[in-house]
């Protein structure tokens, strides 16, 4: 794949603007129905996904040179995939791909964005997209002690993934989403401070190199430690374990790629789980990018494009598109529905149509004004749809609705669904 | 001889046409499609004839062509590909049924001309976006329907513009109505609460109008439609930038239209400017010997409260894209003023048609690129004409971006004497070669008549056998213009 892959995508782009808002369909109220936040908070139509096909097509026929300007428009910008699900409503574009190997053009060019330079250099360094320090990676842990992965072999991999293992805020869920197994008599173990990163952010910001090196690293060790099962609480590990990895040929055969989400929906089905305390909240949904949209499976397709009277692109065999229908949506929700006392309300934009967090694609590195404000106008909408609380199904989620409140002072209730759970035990 | 006792109990006695001279004016154009004699002409007033019309085809199996606009033809899509055809002469149907000067629309049946809406828009302070110089003949819905290009890029969003909401009746003789005019509520009752039949889209996210669209009448047949308008100018500039060379204009034009300036913008050779602006062939020759090949037309305009202060900032915006190209904008260029083309851009051509003053003939051949692209094909042309002994002289050009500069209508016009055989032969004989030639180098043929319909879908198997599905869901007994397009 590269960008000039993408250039017949760009050449079809009829500029209709669709990637800007969710699916007229899904259309709930008017205060909600932009589904960019890079192109409703900067408005010009180079931020939005129709702008970046533009960018391709004349940066490819040599009008377009990289500017200071492009590159704001290129990495300000969470690959939510919102875009990616509206253009296929109507126009059956790649637009996510288009901006993934824009930023893969960039770095390749000597232009990655100073901040996600210095995170990747972290990565190289230490392992993880946090700028902390390796021999940190499992203090999280704190007095659990499952199986070493590292030295014994077990049935299930817990992966807590770089946000959880490093944002001490989080630590207590992450720590509480591995007690929920061990208690459950999962035969679990975990990789401690030898854990790495999934590689999944590098892959976003354009660093291809990086990502093939820690994914081939994991599936390595997944494939020496014998597990047969992954479990991450972090959405983004899970999406990049379950679709980046099959997509890019890192996936380890037969290994079960689960969001922690999945396994307790699994146990509670089991009765190896009951949620038995009242947790008396009015909660709203948030459905992480990451579980949803862009969990669903990688569509793999082998084919030719065939260009029809000199104009109409056509794919032979037909492509099927991935239109984020098939995302981890059901789930979470009916863990919520089933803790007693607890009402789930639903925001506007669900499912395929959900606002982001703000906090994906490196902006929250790079630009953490742009992610907060992204953060504060999810948070307006729970509030619009009378909730106490949010829930959340990922860390990185979790910190930036943090954060966004923290800024304009909101004060909704902020809630992993794994804590949620463990208060009804 | 059949009787038409059964049309004439749809359309009235009077409308049945069936003398010797009309059908003799309905078997041929100036295209060289085959003679074929149509049995009748059937002219319906009302879309329920116009059902009833359809209804009785499919129980006879007769062909049943659609025509719109008066002659003369030059594309072969109104003669019959075969024979026992009843001619559907909509050119009775000349309602303008609505003018909305508020919401910029009018809602035209397809006898309506351009001449004869622009007398009526101009009253309500509008005016149409027209194609460049259409015949005085030509439908207004016809123009729509085929697609042709109009002289506005910046004003042109979609391919299918101005086009908007129409009422087709299909195939089977079902009535539908599209965009906004699909409902909910009825037209009339759409009216009153101040809709306008605007959005062309729908119902839903399905778009009819793509259906009807460049189909040569092998769908359906529009008894009326409704189209975008703007407002009449109150000030106005219209320049003429000459060029020895292709490529400045061109530059200038993706300037220009990436600051979105301007109203007219066009590019055409000295040949097809000549024919433009004046009506003898002696002028003709003068001018174009005199004008340097490439003249680009550009106009600015302005309406409403700032349009002063519009018209100075484009012009002022203009002139300086102009200089920095190398350019010179006049606004008069030996003798011809930009000012009067600008006028005559807003009417029809007056007679004769200005694509038959040169020699009286004329071969069109005409399909989309990107503006970039065009020199190629200028070259390929050229290259054919020397190599075919065709007078270059004689050979018109017009660029026209259009859909906000993403498309370029390419056209090129080869002109002869008619009444001279061995001009015939040789225009006849370029033009297919040019064709073949040009789809070689990449042109898209999004308006394939004739012959061009056969090298594009030959081209194209699994995309024949796709529009041949659709047609039979709309058209099953494929009465509507049979023979036309992969049908």
């Amino acid at each position: 794949m590269a960008l000039l892959d993408r250039k017949h995508d760009a050449q079809r782009c009829t500029r209709c603007s669709y990637c800007k808002f969710i699916p007229y369909e899904n259309m709930r109220h008017p205060d909600f129905m932009n589904g960019c936040p890079a192109v409703t908070r900067h408005g010009f139509h180079a931020y939005a996904s129709g702008g970046k096909f533009n960018i391709t097509l004349s940066y490819l026929s040599g009008r377009t040179e990289i500017t200071d300007g492009l590159l704001e428009a290129i990495y300000r910008c969470q690959m939510d995939g919102s875009c990616d699900i509206s253009c296929k409503a109507v126009q059956e574009l790649e637009p996510l791909e288009n901006i993934r190997e824009l930023r893969t053009m960039c770095v390749e060019q000597g232009y990655g964005h100073p901040v996600h330079q210095l995170v990747i250099e972290g990565l190289r360094k230490e392992d993880n997209m946090m700028q902390g320090k390796k021999a940190d990676r499992g203090n999280w842990l704190a007095g659990l002690t499952p199986k070493d992965l590292t030295k014994e072999k077990a049935e299930v991999l817990f992966h807590a993934g770089c946000r959880y293992s490093f944002d001490e805020e989080l630590h207590l869920t992450a720590r509480g989403a591995l007690s929920l197994l061990l208690e459950a008599g999962v035969d679990v173990g975990v990789m401690g401070r030898d854990e790495s990163c999934c590689g999944g952010q590098a892959y976003e910001q354009g660093y291809i190199s990086e990502f093939t090196k820690f994914s081939e690293h994991n599936q390595e060790v997944v494939k020496a430690a014998g597990v047969k099962t992954i479990v991450t609480p972090c959405s983004d590990c899970y999406q990049h374990f379950k679709v980046t990895y099959d997509k890019m040929g890192k996936q380890n055969p037969g290994i079960e790629v689960l969001h922690i989400t999945e396994f307790i929906h699994r146990l509670l089905g089991e009765g190896k789980l009951r949620l038995t305390k009242q947790v008396p909240l009015t909660v709203t949904y948030h459905d992480p990018c990451h579980l949803g949209r862009l969990a669903e499976p990688w569509v793999h397709w082998k084919g030719t494009e065939v260009k029809v009277m000199n104009q109409v692109i056509v794919h032979d065999p037909p492509k099927k598109y991935r239109r984020g229908a098939s995302g981890v949506y059901d789930i979470p929700r009916e863990i919520l529905r089933s803790i007693p006392g607890l009402k789930l309300v639903e925001m506007y934009r669900t499912r395929e149509s959900a606002w982001c967090c703000g906090s994906g694609g490196g902006v929250k590195d790079a630009y953490p004004e742009f992610a907060t404000w992204t953060g504060n106008e999810r948070l307006k909408e729970a509030r619009a749809v009378g909730a106490e609380a949010i829930v959340s199904a990922c860390g990185w989620c979790t910190r930036n609705f943090t954060d966004a409140a923290e800024e304009s002072g909101e004060t909704i209730g902020m809630y992993d669904i794994v804590d949620l759970v463990r208060q009804a035990l | 001889m059949r009787a038409t006792t059964d049309l004439e109990a749809i359309v009235g006695r009077g409308n049945v046409l069936d003398d010797a001279a009309v059908l003799e004016e309905h078997s041929g154009d100036l295209s060289f499609a085959p003679h074929v004699r149509p049995w009748c002409v059937a002219r319906p007033e009302t879309t329920a004839q116009v059902q009833e019309l359809v209804k009785w085809a499919n129980a006879t199996s007769t062909p049943l062509v659609p025509v719109s606009s008066g002659t003369p033809h030059f594309r072969g899509d109104t003669v019959p590909a075969a024979g026992g055809a009843v001619i559907v002469d909509l050119s009775s149907m000349k309602k303008i049924r609505r003018i909305d000067p508020i919401n910029w629309v009018a809602m035209v049946e397809p006898g309506v001309t351009y001449g004869e809406l622009q007398t009526e828009l101009r009253k309500a302070g509008l005016t149409a976006y027209l194609p460049l110089a259409p015949r005085a003949s030509k439908s207004v819905v016809g123009a729509m329907l085929e697609r042709e290009p109009i002289t506005t890029p910046n004003y042109h969003w979609d391919a299918l513009d101005p086009l908007l909401c129409a009422e087709i009746v299909l195939g089977t003789g079902d009535m539908i109505r599209t965009g906004e005019a699909a409902g909910p509520d009825t037209v009339e009752e759409q009216w009153e609460i101040g809709k306008a039949q605007m959005s062309p889209v729908g119902p839903g996210q399905y778009d009819q109008n793509r259906l009807i669209s460049g189909a040569q009448g092998t769908i359906g047949l529009v008894t009326w439609a409704t189209l975008k308008c703007r407002p009449l100018a109150e000030q106005t500039r219209a320049f003429l930038v000459p060029s020895p060379a292709l490529g400045p204009l061109l530059e200038l034009t993706y300037q220009l239209n990436t600051a979105r300036l301007g109203y007219h913008s066009f590019i055409v050779n000295s040949l097809n400017l000549a024919c433009l602006v004046a009506q003898d062939p002696a002028e003709i020759a003068r001018l174009t010997a005199a004008v340097p090949r490439w003249v680009m037309m550009f106009s600015i305009e302005g309406a409403g409260p700032l349009a002063a202060d519009k018209v100075e900032y484009q012009e002022a915006d203009f002139r300086d894209l102009v200089a920095a190209n190398g350019l010179e904008a006049a606004e008069a260029l030996e003798g011809i003023k930009a000012a009067d083309l600008r006028v005559a851009l807003q009417a029809p051509s007056p007679e004769p048609y200005w694509k038959l003053r040169a020699r009286g003939g004329v071969q069109e051949l005409f399909f989309l690129t990107t503006l970039d692209q065009t020199p190629r094909f200028v070259e390929t042309i050229d290259g054919l004409a020397a190599a075919k002994a065709f007078p270059a002289g004689d050979i018109g050009v017009y660029l026209q971006m259009t859909a906000q500069g993403t498309s370029c209508h390419c056209e090129f016009d080869f002109y002869y004497d008619p009444a001279k055989a061995a001009e015939v032969a040789k225009a006849r004989g370029i033009a297919a070669k040019a064709a073949e030639d040009v789809l070689r180098a990449g042109a898209f043929f999004s308006r394939p008549y004739g012959d061009w319909a056969t090298m594009s879908y030959g081209q194209a198997t699994t995309t024949t056998i796709l529009h041949r599905k659709v047609k039979n869901i709309f058209d099953p007994g494929n009465i509507l213009n049979p023979g036309k397009l992969c049908f």
